[in-house]
Protein backbone atom coordinates (compact mmCIF):
# COMPACT_ATOMS: atom_id res chain seq x y z
CA UNK A 1 0.00 0.00 0.00
CA UNK A 2 3.07 2.40 0.84
CA UNK A 3 4.23 1.69 -2.21
CA UNK A 4 1.31 2.26 -4.10
CA UNK A 5 0.70 5.57 -2.38
CA UNK A 6 3.69 7.14 -3.15
CA UNK A 7 3.62 5.69 -6.91
CA UNK A 8 0.01 7.97 -6.89
CA UNK A 9 1.63 11.07 -5.19
CA UNK A 10 4.49 10.83 -7.74
CA UNK A 11 2.29 10.39 -10.22
CA UNK A 12 0.48 13.14 -9.57
CA UNK A 13 2.71 15.32 -8.86
CA UNK A 14 4.60 14.67 -12.06
CA UNK A 15 1.34 14.88 -13.94
CA UNK A 16 0.99 18.17 -12.44
CA UNK A 17 4.30 19.52 -13.12
CA UNK A 18 3.70 18.35 -16.41
CA UNK A 19 0.62 20.61 -16.85
CA UNK A 20 2.59 23.20 -15.66
CA UNK A 21 5.30 22.73 -18.16
CA UNK A 22 2.65 22.79 -20.93
CA UNK A 23 0.46 26.17 -19.44
CA UNK A 24 3.67 27.99 -19.40
CA UNK A 25 5.55 26.32 -22.26
CA UNK A 26 6.57 28.00 -25.13
CA UNK A 27 3.87 29.39 -27.89
CA UNK A 28 6.45 30.08 -30.63
CA UNK A 29 6.86 27.53 -33.25
CA UNK A 30 8.34 26.52 -36.53
CA UNK A 31 6.95 29.05 -39.10
CA UNK A 32 7.10 31.99 -41.26
CA UNK A 33 9.63 34.06 -39.91
CA UNK A 34 8.37 36.64 -37.41
CA UNK A 35 8.21 40.44 -37.92
CA UNK A 36 11.46 42.64 -37.02
CA UNK A 37 9.07 45.65 -36.90
CA UNK A 38 8.60 49.12 -38.40
CA UNK A 39 7.14 49.97 -41.97
CA UNK A 40 7.45 48.20 -44.72
CA UNK A 41 9.08 48.81 -48.12
CA UNK A 42 6.59 49.72 -50.89
CA UNK A 43 6.55 46.78 -53.14
CA UNK A 44 9.18 45.83 -55.35
CA UNK A 45 10.63 48.88 -54.14
CA UNK A 46 14.43 49.84 -55.77
CA UNK A 47 16.36 50.52 -52.46
CA UNK A 48 19.91 51.59 -53.30
CA UNK A 49 23.02 52.23 -50.69
CA UNK A 50 26.16 53.14 -50.50
CA UNK A 51 29.51 52.76 -48.53
CA UNK A 52 29.43 54.69 -45.10
CA UNK A 53 31.94 57.63 -45.44
CA UNK A 54 35.09 56.25 -44.37
CA UNK A 55 34.17 52.57 -43.99
CA UNK A 56 34.15 51.26 -46.77
CA UNK A 57 34.65 47.57 -47.11
CA UNK A 58 37.67 46.00 -48.62
CA UNK A 59 36.90 44.41 -52.58
CA UNK A 60 36.51 41.03 -51.01
CA UNK A 61 33.80 42.03 -48.50
CA UNK A 62 32.07 44.56 -50.66
CA UNK A 63 31.65 41.60 -53.41
CA UNK A 64 30.01 39.75 -50.81
CA UNK A 65 27.47 42.21 -49.98
CA UNK A 66 26.91 43.26 -53.51
CA UNK A 67 26.56 39.48 -53.99
CA UNK A 68 23.87 39.48 -51.03
CA UNK A 69 22.07 42.03 -52.21
CA UNK A 70 21.34 40.32 -55.34
CA UNK A 71 20.60 37.46 -54.17
CA UNK A 72 18.13 39.53 -52.01
CA UNK A 73 16.61 40.45 -54.82
CA UNK A 74 16.59 37.22 -56.79
CA UNK A 75 15.16 34.70 -54.31
CA UNK A 76 12.49 37.14 -52.75
CA UNK A 77 9.76 35.46 -54.63
CA UNK A 78 7.47 38.03 -53.88
CA UNK A 79 7.28 42.26 -54.13
CA UNK A 80 9.79 42.56 -51.32
CA UNK A 81 12.02 45.58 -51.55
CA UNK A 82 15.20 44.87 -54.35
CA UNK A 83 18.75 46.14 -53.15
CA UNK A 84 21.80 47.69 -55.13
CA UNK A 85 24.66 49.70 -54.55
CA UNK A 86 25.33 53.41 -56.19
CA UNK A 87 28.13 55.37 -55.91
CA UNK A 88 26.61 57.97 -54.27
CA UNK A 89 23.38 59.99 -53.13
CA UNK A 90 22.15 57.36 -51.73
CA UNK A 91 20.14 57.21 -47.96
CA UNK A 92 21.26 54.15 -46.78
CA UNK A 93 24.65 53.40 -45.26
CA UNK A 94 26.71 50.36 -45.49
CA UNK A 95 29.69 50.10 -43.01
CA UNK A 96 32.54 48.24 -42.17
CA UNK A 97 34.74 47.89 -39.50
CA UNK A 98 34.60 50.69 -36.32
CA UNK A 99 32.35 51.99 -35.04
CA UNK A 100 29.40 49.49 -35.66
CA UNK A 101 26.18 49.87 -34.35
CA UNK A 102 26.34 46.00 -32.90
CA UNK A 103 26.57 44.76 -30.24
CA UNK A 104 29.54 43.42 -28.17
CA UNK A 105 29.44 40.24 -29.29
CA UNK A 106 27.56 41.03 -32.55
CA UNK A 107 29.41 40.21 -36.33
CA UNK A 108 26.83 42.28 -37.80
CA UNK A 109 23.72 44.42 -37.36
CA UNK A 110 21.52 45.93 -39.31
CA UNK A 111 18.88 49.15 -38.52
CA UNK A 112 15.61 49.43 -40.53
CA UNK A 113 13.78 52.09 -38.28
CA UNK A 114 14.32 54.53 -41.14
CA UNK A 115 12.07 52.40 -43.89
CA UNK A 116 10.88 53.05 -46.21
CA UNK A 117 13.36 55.81 -46.90
CA UNK A 118 16.83 54.60 -45.27
CA UNK A 119 18.44 51.66 -43.48
CA UNK A 120 22.14 51.26 -42.35
CA UNK A 121 24.03 47.90 -42.16
CA UNK A 122 27.26 47.62 -40.15
CA UNK A 123 29.42 44.26 -40.26
CA UNK A 124 32.86 44.03 -38.44
CA UNK A 125 36.47 43.85 -39.38
CA UNK A 126 37.99 40.70 -40.38
CA UNK A 127 40.19 40.16 -37.34
CA UNK A 128 37.79 41.91 -34.98
CA UNK A 129 38.61 40.18 -31.24
CA UNK A 130 35.99 39.11 -29.54
CA UNK A 131 35.68 37.45 -26.02
CA UNK A 132 35.12 34.39 -27.87
CA UNK A 133 38.07 34.64 -30.55
CA UNK A 134 39.01 36.70 -33.63
CA UNK A 135 36.53 37.36 -36.56
CA UNK A 136 37.42 35.19 -39.74
CA UNK A 137 35.05 35.88 -42.63
CA UNK A 138 36.22 32.89 -45.20
CA UNK A 139 36.12 35.48 -48.38
CA UNK A 140 38.97 37.21 -46.65
CA UNK A 141 41.00 34.51 -46.12
CA UNK A 142 43.74 33.88 -47.84
CA UNK A 143 43.10 29.68 -47.84
CA UNK A 144 39.21 29.04 -46.73
CA UNK A 145 39.59 27.64 -43.15
CA UNK A 146 36.88 26.07 -41.03
CA UNK A 147 34.94 28.29 -38.49
CA UNK A 148 34.95 30.91 -40.86
CA UNK A 149 31.77 33.34 -41.44
CA UNK A 150 30.22 33.20 -45.06
CA UNK A 151 30.06 37.04 -45.61
CA UNK A 152 27.79 36.49 -48.44
CA UNK A 153 25.24 34.29 -46.70
CA UNK A 154 25.82 37.00 -43.08
CA UNK A 155 25.21 39.97 -45.70
CA UNK A 156 21.73 38.28 -46.90
CA UNK A 157 20.66 37.52 -43.42
CA UNK A 158 20.77 41.00 -42.55
CA UNK A 159 19.44 42.42 -45.97
CA UNK A 160 16.28 40.02 -44.75
CA UNK A 161 16.24 41.81 -41.66
CA UNK A 162 15.75 45.29 -43.84
CA UNK A 163 13.03 43.76 -45.49
CA UNK A 164 11.82 43.48 -41.95
CA UNK A 165 12.20 39.39 -41.30
CA UNK A 166 12.99 39.10 -37.70
CA UNK A 167 15.18 35.51 -36.80
CA UNK A 168 13.42 32.31 -37.75
CA UNK A 169 12.19 30.18 -34.76
CA UNK A 170 13.35 27.01 -35.15
CA UNK A 171 11.80 23.99 -33.65
CA UNK A 172 13.65 23.03 -30.69
CA UNK A 173 16.28 20.69 -32.40
CA UNK A 174 17.28 23.06 -34.80
CA UNK A 175 16.13 20.23 -37.73
CA UNK A 176 14.36 23.19 -39.10
CA UNK A 177 17.45 25.52 -39.56
CA UNK A 178 18.14 25.37 -42.94
CA UNK A 179 14.68 26.69 -43.60
CA UNK A 180 15.58 30.07 -43.09
CA UNK A 181 18.63 31.89 -43.53
CA UNK A 182 17.36 34.82 -41.16
CA UNK A 183 18.60 32.88 -38.30
CA UNK A 184 19.54 33.79 -34.54
CA UNK A 185 22.67 32.71 -34.57
CA UNK A 186 25.33 32.42 -37.52
CA UNK A 187 26.67 29.21 -37.90
CA UNK A 188 30.48 28.88 -39.47
CA UNK A 189 31.82 26.85 -42.03
CA UNK A 190 31.37 23.69 -41.87
CA UNK A 191 28.43 23.93 -40.23
CA UNK A 192 24.64 22.97 -41.73
CA UNK A 193 23.83 26.57 -42.56
CA UNK A 194 26.96 28.24 -43.22
CA UNK A 195 27.11 28.89 -46.74
CA UNK A 196 23.19 30.09 -47.41
CA UNK A 197 22.94 32.48 -50.95
CA UNK A 198 19.27 32.41 -51.44
CA UNK A 199 16.01 33.03 -49.05
CA UNK A 200 14.95 29.37 -47.94
CA UNK A 201 10.98 29.28 -47.49
CA UNK A 202 10.38 30.34 -43.84
CA UNK A 203 12.37 33.93 -45.20
CA UNK A 204 10.28 33.56 -48.02
CA UNK A 205 6.74 33.12 -46.03
CA UNK A 206 7.33 36.32 -44.31
CA UNK A 207 8.07 37.99 -47.40
CA UNK A 208 4.90 36.79 -49.56
CA UNK A 209 2.98 37.58 -46.25
CA UNK A 210 3.40 41.12 -46.22
CA UNK A 211 5.03 42.32 -49.76
CA UNK A 212 2.38 39.51 -51.77
CA UNK A 213 3.80 36.96 -54.68
CA UNK A 214 4.87 38.37 -57.62
CA UNK A 215 1.89 36.86 -60.00
CA UNK A 216 -1.18 35.39 -59.82
CA UNK A 217 0.18 32.07 -60.78
CA UNK A 218 3.48 32.07 -58.67
CA UNK A 219 3.74 29.22 -55.81
CA UNK A 220 3.47 30.07 -52.26
CA UNK A 221 6.33 29.13 -50.05
CA UNK A 222 6.44 25.99 -48.41
CA UNK A 223 6.78 27.12 -45.55
CA UNK A 224 3.01 28.43 -45.55
CA UNK A 225 -0.56 27.26 -45.37
CA UNK A 226 -2.66 29.65 -46.98
CA UNK A 227 -6.27 28.59 -46.94
CA UNK A 228 -7.68 28.90 -50.37
CA UNK A 229 -11.87 28.91 -51.59
CA UNK A 230 -12.56 27.77 -54.60
CA UNK A 231 -16.24 28.31 -56.04
CA UNK A 232 -18.24 27.20 -59.24
CA UNK A 233 -20.85 28.47 -61.32
CA UNK A 234 -22.52 27.32 -64.58
CA UNK A 235 -23.84 28.54 -67.49
CA UNK A 236 -27.33 26.63 -67.00
CA UNK A 237 -28.55 24.42 -64.19
CA UNK A 238 -31.51 23.01 -66.36
CA UNK A 239 -30.40 21.50 -69.91
CA UNK A 240 -31.20 19.36 -72.33
CA UNK A 241 -29.52 16.23 -73.74
CA UNK A 242 -27.31 17.38 -76.33
CA UNK A 243 -26.74 21.14 -74.77
CA UNK A 244 -23.55 21.89 -73.10
CA UNK A 245 -22.91 23.95 -70.13
CA UNK A 246 -19.61 25.94 -69.31
CA UNK A 247 -18.33 25.81 -65.20
CA UNK A 248 -16.39 28.08 -64.16
CA UNK A 249 -14.53 27.57 -61.38
CA UNK A 250 -12.42 30.56 -59.41
CA UNK A 251 -9.48 30.00 -57.33
CA UNK A 252 -8.32 32.41 -54.67
CA UNK A 253 -6.99 32.75 -51.08
CA UNK A 254 -9.45 33.44 -48.63
CA UNK A 255 -10.21 36.77 -46.60
CA UNK A 256 -9.00 35.53 -43.44
CA UNK A 257 -6.47 38.52 -42.43
CA UNK A 258 -3.80 35.88 -40.99
CA UNK A 259 -3.06 35.92 -44.93
CA UNK A 260 -1.92 39.74 -45.13
CA UNK A 261 -1.13 40.77 -48.44
CA UNK A 262 -2.21 37.68 -49.23
CA UNK A 263 -5.75 37.95 -48.98
CA UNK A 264 -8.11 36.77 -51.62
CA UNK A 265 -5.40 36.69 -53.80
CA UNK A 266 -6.94 34.93 -56.92
CA UNK A 267 -4.27 31.39 -57.89
CA UNK A 268 -3.55 30.91 -61.11
CA UNK A 269 -1.74 28.32 -62.57
CA UNK A 270 -3.26 25.47 -60.59
CA UNK A 271 -4.70 21.97 -60.94
CA UNK A 272 -8.44 22.47 -60.55
CA UNK A 273 -10.48 19.02 -61.45
CA UNK A 274 -14.15 19.26 -62.36
CA UNK A 275 -15.78 16.39 -60.51
CA UNK A 276 -19.56 14.98 -60.59
CA UNK A 277 -21.54 12.46 -59.31
CA UNK A 278 -25.19 10.84 -59.34
CA UNK A 279 -27.56 12.90 -56.71
CA UNK A 280 -27.53 11.42 -53.24
CA UNK A 281 -24.31 9.21 -54.24
CA UNK A 282 -21.42 9.76 -52.55
CA UNK A 283 -18.94 9.04 -54.99
CA UNK A 284 -17.41 11.49 -56.89
CA UNK A 285 -15.77 11.02 -60.30
CA UNK A 286 -13.12 13.00 -62.37
CA UNK A 287 -14.33 14.71 -65.42
CA UNK A 288 -11.49 16.48 -66.41
CA UNK A 289 -9.10 19.58 -65.65
CA UNK A 290 -10.32 22.59 -66.12
CA UNK A 291 -8.40 25.16 -67.86
CA UNK A 292 -7.29 28.43 -66.91
CA UNK A 293 -9.49 30.69 -68.49
CA UNK A 294 -7.03 32.97 -70.31
CA UNK A 295 -8.11 36.69 -69.32
CA UNK A 296 -8.74 36.61 -65.88
CA UNK A 297 -6.40 35.58 -62.63
CA UNK A 298 -7.82 32.53 -60.80
CA UNK A 299 -10.46 31.47 -63.26
CA UNK A 300 -10.89 27.76 -64.54
CA UNK A 301 -13.29 26.67 -67.04
CA UNK A 302 -14.51 23.15 -68.64
CA UNK A 303 -17.59 22.65 -70.76
CA UNK A 304 -19.19 19.94 -71.33
CA UNK A 305 -22.33 18.08 -72.57
CA UNK A 306 -23.87 16.17 -70.02
CA UNK A 307 -26.47 13.52 -70.41
CA UNK A 308 -27.84 13.42 -67.07
CA UNK A 309 -28.57 15.06 -63.83
CA UNK A 310 -26.00 15.67 -61.73
CA UNK A 311 -24.27 17.37 -59.08
CA UNK A 312 -20.95 19.22 -59.76
CA UNK A 313 -18.13 20.68 -57.69
CA UNK A 314 -14.52 22.58 -58.48
CA UNK A 315 -11.50 20.27 -56.58
CA UNK A 316 -8.34 22.56 -55.95
CA UNK A 317 -5.34 19.54 -54.64
CA UNK A 318 -2.07 22.02 -54.38
CA UNK A 319 1.25 20.69 -55.88
CA UNK A 320 4.19 19.23 -53.17
CA UNK A 321 5.68 22.39 -52.28
CA UNK A 322 2.97 24.59 -52.97
CA UNK A 323 1.77 26.43 -49.65
CA UNK A 324 -1.46 26.63 -50.04
CA UNK A 325 -4.00 24.14 -48.83
CA UNK A 326 -6.54 22.02 -50.85
CA UNK A 327 -10.33 23.49 -51.22
CA UNK A 328 -13.30 22.13 -52.54
CA UNK A 329 -16.35 24.25 -54.22
CA UNK A 330 -20.04 23.95 -53.26
CA UNK A 331 -22.21 21.58 -54.86
CA UNK A 332 -24.08 22.50 -58.29
CA UNK A 333 -27.09 20.64 -59.74
CA UNK A 334 -27.41 20.46 -63.64
CA UNK A 335 -30.66 18.65 -64.75
CA UNK A 336 -30.85 16.96 -67.77
CA UNK A 337 -33.83 16.68 -69.66
CA UNK A 338 -34.83 14.34 -72.99
CA UNK A 339 -32.65 11.78 -72.72
CA UNK A 340 -30.72 9.83 -70.10
CA UNK A 341 -28.85 6.75 -69.85
CA UNK A 342 -27.23 4.31 -72.63
CA UNK A 343 -26.88 5.77 -75.47
CA UNK A 344 -27.10 9.48 -75.12
CA UNK A 345 -23.97 11.77 -75.74
CA UNK A 346 -21.68 11.98 -73.05
CA UNK A 347 -18.47 14.08 -73.92
CA UNK A 348 -16.23 16.95 -72.88
CA UNK A 349 -16.89 19.55 -75.52
CA UNK A 350 -13.73 21.85 -74.36
CA UNK B 1 18.19 13.70 -34.04
CA UNK B 2 16.70 14.04 -30.16
CA UNK B 3 18.13 16.73 -28.29
CA UNK B 4 15.23 17.02 -25.92
CA UNK B 5 17.08 16.32 -22.05
CA UNK B 6 13.33 15.68 -21.07
CA UNK B 7 14.88 17.62 -17.83
CA UNK B 8 12.68 16.25 -14.55
CA UNK B 9 10.93 18.96 -12.23
CA UNK B 10 11.60 18.85 -9.07
CA UNK B 11 7.89 19.94 -8.74
CA UNK B 12 6.04 22.85 -8.11
CA UNK B 13 6.85 24.34 -4.31
CA UNK B 14 10.45 24.62 -5.71
CA UNK B 15 9.22 26.54 -8.55
CA UNK B 16 6.38 28.12 -6.40
CA UNK B 17 9.27 29.32 -3.83
CA UNK B 18 11.64 30.81 -6.44
CA UNK B 19 8.65 33.02 -7.68
CA UNK B 20 7.88 34.46 -4.73
CA UNK B 21 11.82 34.77 -4.01
CA UNK B 22 11.73 36.42 -7.37
CA UNK B 23 8.81 38.77 -6.48
CA UNK B 24 10.33 39.93 -3.73
CA UNK B 25 13.32 41.03 -5.75
CA UNK B 26 11.84 42.99 -7.92
CA UNK B 27 13.67 43.65 -11.16
CA UNK B 28 17.01 44.77 -9.41
CA UNK B 29 20.08 43.06 -10.37
CA UNK B 30 21.40 41.12 -7.74
CA UNK B 31 25.41 40.34 -8.20
CA UNK B 32 26.46 37.24 -7.09
CA UNK B 33 28.01 38.44 -4.20
CA UNK B 34 27.07 35.45 -1.68
CA UNK B 35 25.91 32.07 -1.74
CA UNK B 36 26.89 29.92 -4.84
CA UNK B 37 26.08 32.49 -7.22
CA UNK B 38 29.26 34.17 -8.92
CA UNK B 39 29.22 36.93 -12.01
CA UNK B 40 32.38 37.33 -14.00
CA UNK B 41 32.29 41.50 -13.40
CA UNK B 42 34.42 41.64 -17.22
CA UNK B 43 31.95 39.51 -18.96
CA UNK B 44 28.84 41.29 -18.19
CA UNK B 45 27.34 43.43 -20.62
CA UNK B 46 26.56 46.84 -19.99
CA UNK B 47 22.79 48.21 -20.47
CA UNK B 48 24.68 51.39 -21.10
CA UNK B 49 26.60 50.57 -23.68
CA UNK B 50 28.63 53.62 -25.49
CA UNK B 51 27.65 53.28 -29.11
CA UNK B 52 28.40 55.39 -32.05
CA UNK B 53 25.72 58.01 -33.38
CA UNK B 54 24.48 56.31 -35.94
CA UNK B 55 23.95 53.00 -34.04
CA UNK B 56 20.24 51.87 -33.87
CA UNK B 57 17.70 54.16 -32.49
CA UNK B 58 17.10 53.38 -29.02
CA UNK B 59 20.44 51.38 -28.74
CA UNK B 60 20.67 51.28 -25.16
CA UNK B 61 17.41 49.47 -24.59
CA UNK B 62 18.21 45.65 -25.23
CA UNK B 63 16.72 42.66 -24.69
CA UNK B 64 19.13 41.27 -22.35
CA UNK B 65 17.59 38.94 -19.13
CA UNK B 66 18.92 38.19 -15.90
CA UNK B 67 19.09 34.49 -14.45
CA UNK B 68 17.31 34.24 -10.71
CA UNK B 69 18.75 31.60 -8.55
CA UNK B 70 18.37 31.16 -4.68
CA UNK B 71 21.36 33.76 -4.50
CA UNK B 72 20.56 36.34 -6.74
CA UNK B 73 20.58 37.43 -9.67
CA UNK B 74 23.08 37.64 -12.19
CA UNK B 75 22.98 39.58 -16.02
CA UNK B 76 23.53 37.43 -19.13
CA UNK B 77 25.51 37.71 -22.23
CA UNK B 78 23.46 38.80 -24.45
CA UNK B 79 24.00 37.91 -28.22
CA UNK B 80 21.76 38.28 -31.05
CA UNK B 81 19.25 40.36 -30.73
CA UNK B 82 16.47 42.39 -32.69
CA UNK B 83 14.49 45.40 -30.91
CA UNK B 84 12.47 47.94 -32.41
CA UNK B 85 13.49 47.37 -36.14
CA UNK B 86 17.21 47.03 -35.21
CA UNK B 87 19.15 44.43 -34.18
CA UNK B 88 22.67 42.58 -34.07
CA UNK B 89 23.60 39.18 -35.18
CA UNK B 90 26.04 36.76 -33.21
CA UNK B 91 27.25 33.24 -33.01
CA UNK B 92 26.62 31.07 -29.91
CA UNK B 93 29.27 32.54 -26.99
CA UNK B 94 31.30 30.07 -25.74
CA UNK B 95 31.27 29.02 -21.49
CA UNK B 96 34.17 30.75 -20.98
CA UNK B 97 33.61 34.34 -21.92
CA UNK B 98 29.57 34.35 -20.41
CA UNK B 99 28.82 35.42 -17.00
CA UNK B 100 29.32 32.18 -14.78
CA UNK B 101 26.67 31.05 -12.09
CA UNK B 102 26.75 27.71 -9.99
CA UNK B 103 23.49 26.55 -8.77
CA UNK B 104 22.23 22.95 -6.97
CA UNK B 105 21.16 20.02 -8.68
CA UNK B 106 17.52 20.45 -7.29
CA UNK B 107 17.98 24.12 -8.14
CA UNK B 108 15.12 25.77 -10.60
CA UNK B 109 15.97 28.78 -12.25
CA UNK B 110 14.02 31.95 -13.24
CA UNK B 111 14.62 33.91 -16.24
CA UNK B 112 13.61 37.71 -16.44
CA UNK B 113 14.59 40.66 -18.41
CA UNK B 114 16.89 43.14 -16.66
CA UNK B 115 14.75 46.04 -17.72
CA UNK B 116 11.54 44.75 -15.93
CA UNK B 117 9.79 43.88 -19.70
CA UNK B 118 6.89 41.69 -19.24
CA UNK B 119 8.02 38.33 -20.87
CA UNK B 120 6.17 37.19 -24.10
CA UNK B 121 7.68 33.95 -24.77
CA UNK B 122 10.72 32.16 -23.94
CA UNK B 123 12.93 29.26 -25.74
CA UNK B 124 15.91 27.93 -23.42
CA UNK B 125 18.57 25.42 -24.42
CA UNK B 126 21.54 23.96 -23.19
CA UNK B 127 24.51 22.52 -24.69
CA UNK B 128 27.61 21.22 -22.83
CA UNK B 129 30.31 23.34 -22.05
CA UNK B 130 32.95 21.85 -24.31
CA UNK B 131 30.30 22.34 -27.33
CA UNK B 132 32.12 25.99 -28.58
CA UNK B 133 29.43 26.61 -31.03
CA UNK B 134 26.18 25.59 -30.06
CA UNK B 135 26.00 22.56 -32.26
CA UNK B 136 24.16 20.32 -29.94
CA UNK B 137 21.74 22.11 -27.99
CA UNK B 138 19.28 20.45 -25.54
CA UNK B 139 15.68 21.63 -24.84
CA UNK B 140 15.42 22.79 -21.04
CA UNK B 141 11.86 22.05 -19.62
CA UNK B 142 9.98 25.38 -18.96
CA UNK B 143 8.03 25.84 -15.55
CA UNK B 144 5.89 28.48 -14.48
CA UNK B 145 5.18 31.76 -15.33
CA UNK B 146 4.73 34.15 -12.83
CA UNK B 147 1.44 36.31 -12.48
CA UNK B 148 2.75 39.18 -13.41
CA UNK B 149 4.36 37.68 -16.69
CA UNK B 150 7.72 39.40 -15.09
CA UNK B 151 9.32 35.77 -15.09
CA UNK B 152 9.66 32.03 -15.92
CA UNK B 153 11.03 29.28 -14.18
CA UNK B 154 13.02 27.02 -16.18
CA UNK B 155 15.29 23.35 -15.16
CA UNK B 156 16.56 22.31 -12.79
CA UNK B 157 19.37 21.02 -14.90
CA UNK B 158 21.46 18.24 -14.66
CA UNK B 159 24.61 18.05 -13.11
CA UNK B 160 27.37 19.34 -15.36
CA UNK B 161 29.03 22.10 -16.53
CA UNK B 162 26.73 23.91 -19.12
CA UNK B 163 25.81 27.10 -21.29
CA UNK B 164 22.25 28.24 -21.27
CA UNK B 165 20.93 29.99 -23.83
CA UNK B 166 17.57 31.77 -23.53
CA UNK B 167 16.14 33.61 -26.34
CA UNK B 168 13.50 35.84 -24.46
CA UNK B 169 10.47 37.36 -26.48
CA UNK B 170 8.98 40.69 -25.09
CA UNK B 171 5.13 40.79 -24.43
CA UNK B 172 4.78 44.10 -26.40
CA UNK B 173 6.46 42.88 -29.12
CA UNK B 174 8.87 45.40 -29.68
CA UNK B 175 12.23 42.41 -29.62
CA UNK B 176 13.83 39.47 -28.59
CA UNK B 177 17.67 38.52 -27.48
CA UNK B 178 19.28 35.43 -26.65
CA UNK B 179 20.80 35.78 -23.40
CA UNK B 180 23.80 33.53 -22.53
CA UNK B 181 25.28 32.02 -19.17
CA UNK B 182 27.86 29.38 -18.16
CA UNK B 183 25.70 27.51 -15.75
CA UNK B 184 27.79 24.49 -13.45
CA UNK B 185 25.30 22.18 -11.77
CA UNK B 186 26.84 20.46 -8.44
Amino acid sequence: MTTHLRSNVYRSVLLGTLLIAVAAGSTIAHGPDPLLGGQLWAQDQAVTYQWRSNQAPPAWMASAIDKAAADASLTRASRAATFARVASGSASTIAYGEPTGCSSAGIACADRSGAPSSFKMWFRAQNYVFDWGALRWCEGLATIANGCFDAETIALDEFGHIEDLGHHVNNSTNSDYLNAVVQALSRTRPDAGWFAHAFAPCDVARLQLEYDRQSAGARFSSCLAIATTTTLGASSTSVRVGDTVKFTATLKTTSASANRALTSDPISSRSVVLQRRVAGSTTWTSIGAMAPSGTTEGTYVLTVSPTSTYEWLASFVPATGDGALKSLSGVIKVTVSGCSGIGCPSQVVE
Amino acid sequence: MTRDLNLAFAGPIVGLTLLALVGLMGCTSVPGAEGTVRATPTDVPSLATVMPTDAPSDSALRPVAELVTAHGAVLGALGTYEMDGAGSDAPWLPFRTIPAVEVGAADTLAIRFADGATIGDISPVVAKADDTSGAHPQAVSLGSRAADGLSVTVGPLPPGQWVLEARVFRADGRGDGLTYWAVTVR
